[in-house]
């Protein structure tokens, strides 16, 4: 069977940032990241329904900075800032440090792979047929106009006896080219009859990044 | 709007037409009650049906609405439906399998399917759109990703004061 990279990662340095942007000195590295992960796994856990597709985080003395992207500020929000404010408060408990929350909405929810996961993710849990959601998902993708969007399911479809993997695409997906933007999500809906997988990946066209420009440029420059 | 595929052979040449209001308020409010306010009791839809080769096509158009919170601030934003649904229900030995010796189509189900699947994940209310602004208050902030993007352009300008380090090299070089 090939052999598959998470094409996240494969790109990471390439055409994506990281996830974490800090530096630490040798002393600090592991408390830092260790509080990075439980920031993140307290964030996923409280804003599960929140469409939360990315959580960045800064630092700078002794202050944190939380960015979430999310298709739904509301959520992470609640009636009149509520929520947040409580967020922030058990944020600055968890890390004993001040902690300052930027929230990014995201304008086309569409184009993120883990929001199309989750919402295809949800749409099983609401008893919606396999295909049905994953047609509409994919259609809407390309409707707000990626180039091309693989979504696979894998568990007991449709409460089928046995399980089996289903998977659809439409347009192109190079996972080869390193410069293509494809974001890729794994996300999982839990259903009566147990778990389904569902893969998705999302390519949004290509990305020329500012150093490749550069060099380019400076080619042509004779040097 | 439940029918058996035993009794749409007949309608091969002429379709069996059918129009009516459905009641799925209680049937979506209980699968999707986390992203749906209220659903309407009447939701119509008008439906073609044709058989062809002991399958069903089925051609429906549904309208009606239901209330959604918005994605930004999560008051209730009125979503109006009008879709239109266009299926082929096989008989295959995996689908006999599955309804057994039913070999019924339940459409009420594909109804409310749709209307599910019609929810966006990004909503939101007119004054939202019109006014564009976004909730703020201590040490948070609701951005967009253009004035993201915006800020993280204005991080990467090079301090004024150390712009001229950009000539150092051509200096020395020569």
């Amino acid at each position: 069977m090939g052999q598959k990279v998470n094409p996240t990662g494969l790109r990471v340095g390439v055409i994506r940032d990281w996830d974490a942007k800090w530096y630490a000195e040798k002393a600090d590295f592991a408390n830092d990241l260790n509080e990075d992960l439980k920031i993140r796994e307290y964030i996923s856990k409280r804003l599960a329904d929140a469409s939360v597709s990315r959580v960045v985080i800064e630092r700078a003395a002794k202050r944190v900075n939380v960015s979430i992207h999310t298709a739904k500020p509301g959520m992470v929000i609640g009636k009149g800032g509520s929520e947040v404010e409580n967020l922030r408060k058990e944020l600055n408990n968890l890390t004993g440090k001040r902690v300052h929350i930027n929230i990014i909405e995201i304008k086309k929810p569409d184009l993120d792979a883990k929001l199309v996961g989750e919402n295809i993710a949800r749409q099983l849990e609401g008893r919606v047929a396999f295909r049905r959601a994953m047609r509409q998902s994919m259609q809407r993708s390309r409707r707000a106009g990626a180039k091309g969007i693989k979504t696979q399911v894998a568990g007991r479809l449709n409460g089928a006896d046995m399980s089996r993997v289903e998977a659809y695409a439409e347009g192109t997906v190079p996972l080869h080219t390193l410069r293509a933007d494809i974001d890729y999500a794994w996300e999982e809906a839990h259903t009566t009859y147990g778990s389904i997988g569902v893969k998705t990946w999302i390519y949004r066209g290509e990305v020329l990044p500012q150093a490749v420009n550069d060099a380019q440029e400076n080619d042509k420059g004779g040097k | 709007m439940k029918w058996f595929l035993k009794e749409l052979s007949e309608y091969k040449n002429k379709p069996l037409s059918v129009s009516e209001d459905m009641n799925l308020s209680d049937d979506i409010m209980s699968r999707y009650s986390k992203y749906v306010i209220s659903a309407d009791d009447d939701i119509h839809v008008a439906a073609n049906v044709f058989s062809e080769n002991g399958d069903a096509i089925v051609t429906a158009r549904v309208t009606g609405k239901i209330v959604v919170p918005s994605s930004r601030s999560l008051t209730p934003v009125e979503l109006p439906l009008d879709f239109s649904i266009n299926e082929v229900y096989v008989e295959t030995n995996l689908r006999l399998k599955e309804r057994e010796d039913e070999g019924e189509i339940d459409f009420d189900k594909s109804v409310a399917d749709n209307i599910i699947l019609q929810i966006p994940m990004h909503i939101l209310s007119p004054e939202e759109i019109e006014t564009g602004k976004m909730p703020e208050g201590n040490d948070w902030e609701v951005i967009s990703e253009d004035d993201l993007a915006e800020q993280e352009a204005n991080d990467k300008k090079v301090d004024p004061r150390l712009a001229k380090l950009k000539d150092f090299f051509n200096d020395s070089d020569n």
